[in-house]
């Protein structure tokens, strides 16, 4: 195993993770999982439709995908943020680059079919929970494609950044990284939409959701213009989320690497 | 062999620990590092594992620089912490598992000091006392044949006979091609175990030697009267007299006493340096900053 880079020495890592963590993997897994199906299932034991369960299926969305499963994310690099643990962990034999991605992966095996899961869940629920209500009523509906794939980028987004802040922080982690991501976030929302006003001439109302477009109301009319992406940033809007994702773990890589204790 | 060279270290908006320390560590040895509290025992062993990066200055660890805790480097070096961390599961599997990262990892081995510390290895390790986990962390440490080992207060925790089996352990754990570190306050622990002393005071290296060049140059002995002419080193009142630590001018045998030792080179460094300074460059020696 003479080599900075071993796939030998990253599923030992691996194993090793599981079996020191895996009580606390199945209880947020379950926990989790558990949220998702009370969340989503309720409509399929209905035959009329029912508001409540329609917003609390939506709600499911910010509340259990984007923030509740982050909480998996929030212990990925947590054993190397100090104390004696850290000082044990720093010190097996692999190198920061297989320590990082060891943490990565086994975040990953959870975060993805978990994502791919609750959307099939939401999809599928609402689907099955309209063919048991008459025709010519009120009907679930599930939430679009363009909202799914936005909440997906923020999804990650959220997984990355409480990912860096499992190293960044070594008490209460969680607690405060989702606090720096909740005021970054308003911050560049602010921004954006002060941008977006100046550009816009500063109209009656403007919506302007950042890496999406603007809901523009431009006098008492009240008649809402949507305004799109320009052909030129059409990819930017989905390649910039990836790359600060990316940003993130590279983030994470060189804080472990930097690390002392 | 592991080099500091014009080391430099300090912790955030603290006074500085090291001050161009240099030194220089060969194969076949087992090192007593012995400083008073807060005087940098733990933080030199850090740096030398990778765990604390120097300010300034080179280290050099078997042609590895530490501070990129490289894969190779780790698996040829082990620091034991004073407090060891020892994961959950039953001591056997901890042996396995975290063995296998070790290319000179014998089972064998860890399975006999545990046997020599009285330790049944199907026991679990959250279930063991802490002076049983320091007993199954040194087994493990021992047993991982790392070319560096690095031991920060071994002893404390352990009863009196297991401080016996960790003496015999070591001294069966040492060869030619080992370094070992072993810092502590407990300095009776060393004796008979340690050929080279290490003592940081003031931010710097105040001696490096072997114990033979020391009970060479220095004579610890009991006298009945405590006399000018005797240029005392370093005096302690006995019931016998007094226990003297002076320049072994005649060459007389005497028996090296650490303690003794220690306060004679922290009460007057500089005429142990002066001392020292005869000897040779190669070898062991004191090294003045």
């Amino acid at each position: 195993m003479n080599q900075s880079f071993s796939f030998k020495r990253i599923s030992i890592l691996i194993g090793l993770d599981f079996s020191q963590k895996w009580k606390q993997y199945v209880w947020v897994g379950s926990l989790l999982i558990g949220c998702v199906l009370l969340t989503q299932l309720p409509p399929l034991f209905y035959e009329a439709y029912n508001n409540i369960w329609q917003l609390i299926q939506y709600a499911a969305i910010p509340l259990v995908l984007l923030f509740g499963s982050s909480f998996y994310t929030s212990t990925a690099l947590s054993d190397y943020t100090g104390g004696q643990k850290g000082i044990f962990a720093l010190m097996i034999p692999a190198s920061t680059g297989e320590k990082t991605l060891c943490s990565l992966l086994v975040n990953l095996v959870f975060v993805i079919p978990f994502l791919l899961s609750f959307w099939l869940l939401h999809y599928q629920t609402t689907l099955m929970a309209n063919e048991r209500i008459s025709v010519g009523v009120n009907r679930y509906s599930a939430v679009s494609r363009e909202v799914a794939i936005y909440a997906s980028y923020c999804y990650f987004l959220i997984h990355s950044a409480v990912f860096v802040g499992s190293i960044y922080f070594a008490k209460l982690a969680y607690v405060k990284t989702l606090t720096y991501l909740l005021v970054g976030a308003l911050a560049i929302s602010i921004l954006n939409t002060a941008y977006a006003k100046f550009l816009a001439d500063y109209p009656l109302m403007l919506g302007a959701i950042p890496f999406a477009g603007w809901s523009v109301v431009r006098d008492s009319s009240l008649t809402v213009y949507r305004v799109s992406a320009a052909d030129l940033t059409y990819p930017w809007p989905y390649i910039l989320p990836l790359v600060v994702v990316l940003g993130f773990f590279v983030v994470s890589y060189k804080r472990l690497q930097e690390k002392q204790i | 062999m592991i080099t500091f060279d014009q080391v430099c270290f300090r912790y955030k908006q603290r006074k500085p620990i090291f001050e161009k320390l240099s030194l220089s560590l060969t194969p076949g040895h087992i090192y007593g590092l012995l400083g008073k509290n807060g005087e940098g025992k733990s933080t030199l062993l850090r740096i030398t594992a990778g765990l604390l990066f120097p300010n300034k200055g080179q280290i050099n660890v078997w042609e590895f620089t530490p501070a990129k805790r490289e894969a190779e480097f780790l698996q040829q070096i082990f620091y034991l912490p004073e407090e060891p961390y020892l994961p959950s599961g039953t001591i056997k599997n901890y042996a396995k598992t975290y063995g296998v990262l070790y290319p000179n990892f014998k089972l064998e081995q860890f399975e006999e000091a545990m046997a020599q510390f009285g330790i049944v290895g199907e026991g679990q390790l959250d279930s063991l006392s802490y002076g049983q986990r320091k007993k199954a962390a040194i087994a493990f440490a021992l047993a991982c044949n790392t070319s560096v080992l690095l031991l920060d207060e071994p002893t404390n925790g352990l009863d009196i006979p297991s401080k016996i089996q960790f003496r015999k352990l070591i001294l069966s754990a040492f060869d030619e091609d080992r370094v070992i570190i072993i810092a502590t306050h407990q300095v009776r622990d060393l004796e008979n175990l340690i050929d080279s002393v290490i003592i940081v005071n003031q931010n710097k290296l105040a001696l490096q030697a072997s114990t033979d060049d020391i009970e060479q140059l220095l004579s610890f002995h009991t006298c009945s009267e405590l006399t000018p002419d005797a240029e005392a080193l370093y005096a302690q009142t006995v019931p016998s007299g007094y226990k003297v630590v002076t320049r072994n001018v005649g060459g007389l045998d005497s028996q090296l006493d650490l303690e003794y030792l220690f306060n004679a080179v922290i009460e007057n460094p500089i005429r142990i340096q002066q001392i020292f300074d005869q000897l040779p460059a190669e070898g062991d020696h004191l090294k003045s900053n």
